[in-house]
């Protein structure tokens, strides 16, 4: 009795941790948001809602859009496929969302796309990794992707890039995790590098949450690798390089640069790490960047405000679809205004995100290249935006 | 094997058996296994970003302070949650700490995010290597953990074979009610084993967290120790640092000679290995698993 | 069914009733009482009651999910029913158990290190140990062994050592002979007298071997499926035809068991045959 009251106890203290939908109002733009808040994507995705939502709470603050408040309701998927449905049933059809937001593991996509599809209900993914169907030439009707990073276009631009900037052949080590996108990412990576005549001469897979790097960049080390490329979360990116300076590895390393990246490459402070892409950092020190900065302050933004990037231009992206969308909305109206979406970005990426009835993607992507200068003890851009075509 | 290779075993083994200290001292005394041990190393992890950021300047004191906070988190724990739970079956408890393990993660995103956090950053204190031997380099950060390891066990061996305390926790474990009836407190040496085994989680996570930072999938790093815990009987100490070493060395000679891929799995596999051919580890004892 | 003594008991027991797992119960008012420095022998049948009697006064743990459901166990006055044993164990009141009497992963000299003596310096521990290994020096050259690798006999004199450690006022002993050689049981016997005699301890002794128990014993209790049946001191027990019939094994040819069965119907009558 006693033991199973403790327990019935603690389980209803840990389900009031987990958030809660928010209340509903019947004249307010509803989006729905299925995101990985905690759980393994969390690093990656939280950050990113959390400043849409104090984009939107300060959307709000100032009277809403075309006079109507937004209401963002945000579940948790834990990056678990089943709470992602979970949440996009209740989201499309008890709450009646008119546009859906995800931004988890790729994994919890085929469920939340369905459902979207059911309901006939447009699915943005914001943040998280693009889904084929949002590429130009072909996109799906309902499917859009707003996120800096794409493999398809990311590996081919780092891959040229190691070419170049390498001085001697490069002898190059792979870093990815065992998940789906990374491992694609990095073959495609290993099979477009021996086509440039570089040699892979390392793979590795490091799991999350591994308790020591060590052994991974003891291989890669051994490998007798000059330049190591990583495609992965920040944090497996980030920690193989700092286990290979440990054991003296002196190659130097290019990786995607995350949410994370600005904070961690000042902490890292080695001028060997390189990172790529696609939105600018604060060093760049653009307005739209002290605009980010005001927002995290007065909107106690959990994060360092450099994580805010994504989430704002998310916000900015939203404001406009719903400022398109005017009033009353519906799922068919957001659609339409998210097909003619043409946002001047304000210097966060390297042009405008535009979208079209058969692009929901981007048919140029552009890049830059940072890395810490430990003579100026700062980070410096190493190239300015080099921007490809997207073309499959 | 190459020099290196050991050094990278003794590493993750001393990481190992750092972490699986506590689940074998609370379950050798009170029979519970205590699924949140993870948990409670983040946790411990996270105390330790706290007080780095009150005491940057005085990283002893942060330490100091952290690992106190390690032993009574348990204490409070044990207090609050499973002294509760005493006489009922065992089953429950461990449902508990289940239940436990779902709340601190909870808590702890909500206090700290899921944002990376570097104590050693806050310290201003960087993680160079160490020429160990040549061709052998470790971090600073590795070195300590092994050191730490090694004092640990030493100390807990100690204090289990010598003390009288020490005496009372094995007592406990083998006849809880004897033990009672020759005037031991029960209470107080269950209280004392989640003390000291949330006090060397906390350890091990502040060290972690001083190697490699502290985010929020650390407590994932306690179910990776728990294989090495169980291949070598939960009931004993010197067996979990077996345990450790073995689990270690499968998981480096995975890593370097067949898949890195299968690093994650291999843990696992020695585990399935060894329960097969001895249900009850290596050097556990025979009857405690009986009793479960 | 009590004789009131004139001075005051150590242990007065009132009525007692237990019940297990909060239904069955296994003791439906017993009342007795032990005086100061005697030694008092509760026997009975296997099943009689007699040892949960005495883990009653020794007190319940959570695991044996046992209580006090009635009456009333009064230690030197005080009330103590449902305490924990350990603070029973800190007010002088021992438990030699019947089984699990030592920690067999322990030396003998680490059971008489548990033992958790209130009030006790270390200067204190050695003499209580040196008094253990003088009480029963065959336990001295064993120190170092593993209890669990002790003979019968040896255990015993371990357990009584480690409860003797505990500083008794009152020592529980549950079953002294069950097991045990014919020749070890004497020994003991005279032990628990010397353990009276010297220590001033007083012993509540539970018997199956009810010529044993009140050999030693100044008074004595029968007791029979949770009751008392029968009490008296030790010497007039021991001539009690109903005594030696049934419980010293002096009686011949088909026999009812228990005393009650006697008392309720002519001895030797037909359906007396039971289990």
């Amino acid at each position: 009795m006693r033991a199973s009251a403790y327990l019935a106890l603690v389980a209803l203290a840990a389900a009031s941790l987990l958030p809660a939908g928010s209340a509903t109002a019947q004249d307010s733009y509803k989006i729905g948001v299925t995101a990985a808040m905690t759980g393994p994507a969390a690093a990656t995705q939280a950050p990113v809602i959390e400043m849409l939502r104090i984009y939107v709470d300060r959307l709000n603050a100032k009277g809403g859009i075309n006079g109507h408040q937004v209401d963002l309701l945000i579940e948790d998927d834990q990056a678990e496929p089943s709470k992602a449905a979970a949440n996009a049933t209740k989201l499309v059809r008890q709450e009646g969302v008119i546009l859906l937001i995800n931004s988890s593991f790729s994994s919890t996509y085929g469920p939340v796309i369905a459902e979207a599809k059911r309901g006939n209900v447009p699915l943005w993914f914001a943040g998280a990794v693009c889904p084929k169907e949002t590429h130009p030439p072909k996109a799906d009707p309902l499917l859009f992707c707003s996120t800096g990073f794409d493999f398809s276009v990311d590996i081919p631009v780092a891959v040229k890039a190691i070419k170049d900037m390498a001085k001697e052949p490069a002898k190059l080590a792979l870093v990815g995790i065992p998940v789906p996108i990374s491992r694609i990412g990095i073959d495609g990576a290993e099979k477009l590098a021996a086509s440039l005549g570089m040699q892979a001469v390392d793979k590795e897979f490091v799991p999350p949450a591994t308790a020591d790097y060590t052994p991974f960049a003891t291989k890669i080390k051994g490998a007798d690798a000059n330049w190591g490329f990583a495609y992965a979360p920040w944090p497996a990116e980030a920690k193989t390089f700092e286990a290979l300076r440990r054991l003296g590895w002196t190659g130097q390393y290019l990786a995607y640069g995350h949410i994370q990246a600005e904070d961690e490459l000042t902490r890292i402070a080695d001028g060997g790490f390189e990172i790529f892409m696609a939105n600018s950092l604060f060093q760049d020190d653009l307005p739209v960047h002290k605009q980010i900065r005001d927002a995290a302050a007065a909107g106690k933004y959990s994060f360092p405000p450099t994580y805010g990037t994504e989430g704002w231009l998310s916000g900015r992206i939203l404001e406009q679809i719903l400022t398109k969308t005017g009033w009353p909305a519906s799922a068919e109206k957001v659609t339409a205004s998210m097909s003619s979406l043409n946002l001047d970005t304000q210097g966060i990426r390297g042009g405008p995100l535009v979208w079209t009835a058969d692009n929901h993607f981007r048919t140029k992507q552009s890049y830059r290249f940072y890395r810490y200068d430990p003579d100026k003890k700062s980070i410096v851009r190493m190239r300015d935006w080099l921007t490809v075509d997207v073309t499959d | 094997m190459s020099p290196q290779l050991i050094a990278n075993i003794v590493v993750l083994a001393a990481i190992y058996a750092l972490v699986s200290a506590g689940y074998v001292l609370v379950y050798r005394v009170s029979h519970v296994l205590n699924l949140a041990h993870g948990e409670l190393m983040m946790i411990g992890a996270y105390i330790l970003v706290a007080t780095a950021g009150l005491f940057s300047g005085n990283p002893i004191l942060a330490l100091l302070l952290a690992a106190v906070s390690g032993l009574v988190m348990g204490l409070v724990v044990y207090a609050v949650l499973m002294r509760w739970l005493t006489g009922e079956a065992v089953l429950a408890a461990v449902l508990v700490t289940i239940a436990l393990g779902i709340l601190l993660r909870g808590l702890s995103i909500l206090i700290w995010t899921t944002q990376q956090f570097y104590p050693a950053a806050i310290f201003g204190w960087r993680n160079p290597p160490v020429h160990i031997l040549p061709g052998v380099q470790i971090s600073v950060a590795s070195l300590a953990i092994v050191a730490l390891t090694i004092i640990v066990y030493a100390a807990l061996f100690l204090f289990l074979q010598f003390t009288a305390w020490g005496v009372r926790m094995r007592a406990a474990g083998q006849n809880p009610l004897l033990a009672e009836q020759r005037g031991i407190r029960l209470h107080a040496v269950y209280a004392l084993a989640w003390g000291l085994s949330t006090f060397t989680a906390s350890l091990a996570g502040m060290l972690l967290s001083l190697d490699s930072g502290v985010e929020s999938t650390m407590a994932t790093i306690g179910l990776k120790a728990f294989p090495a815990a169980l291949v070598g009987g939960l009931d004993s100490l010197f067996g979990a640092l077996v345990g450790a070493l073995i689990v270690a060395a499968a998981e480096i000679a995975a890593i370097q000679f067949v898949n890195p891929l299968l690093s994650d799995v291999v843990p696992f596999l020695v585990l399935l290995l060894v329960l097969a051919v001895r249900p009850w580890g290596l050097f556990g004892s025979r009857e405690q698993l009986d009793r479960v | 069914m009590t004789n009131v003594p004139q001075a005051a008991p150590l242990l007065a027991i009132d009525d007692l009733r237990v019940a297990y797992h909060r239904v069955a119960v296994a003791l439906h008012g017993v009342t007795l009482r032990v005086m100061p420095q005697t030694i008092v022998a509760l026997v009975g049948n296997n099943g009689a009651g007699k040892t949960t009697a005495l883990r009653a006064i020794s007190g319940f743990i959570g695991v044996d999910d046992a209580r006090v459901i009635g009456g009333s166990i009064r230690f030197a006055g005080r009330r103590i029913e449902n305490e924990p044993p350990h603070a029973n164990t800190a007010r002088g009141i021992v438990l030699v158990p019947e089984r699990d009497k030592v920690f067999p992963n322990l030396t003998v000299a680490e059971n008489l290190t548990v033992a958790a003596t209130r009030r006790a310096s270390s200067a204190e521990r050695r003499r209580l140990d040196e008094l253990v290994f003088a009480l029963f020096p065959a336990l001295a050259p064993l120190r170092a062994r593993l209890a669990g690798l002790l003979s019968g006999g040896e255990r015993q004199m371990l357990a009584f050592g480690s409860a003797i450690v505990c500083k008794p006022e009152l020592l529980l002993v549950d079953e002294l002979s069950l097991g045990l050689a014919p020749v070890v049981v004497d020994d003991l016997a005279r032990r628990v007298r010397a353990i009276r005699r010297e220590l001033g301890i007083t012993v509540l002794l539970v018997e199956q071997n009810v010529g044993v128990a009140l050999a030693i014993a100044d008074y004595g209790y029968v007791i029979e499926s949770g009751h008392v049946v029968l009490e008296g001191p030790a010497g007039e027990l021991r001539g009690r035809p109903e005594i030696q019939q049934f419980y010293l094994g002096l009686a011949t040819g088909n026999q009812v068991r228990r005393y009650r069965a006697l008392r309720e119907r002519p001895a030797n009558g037909p359906g007396d045959r039971r289990q």
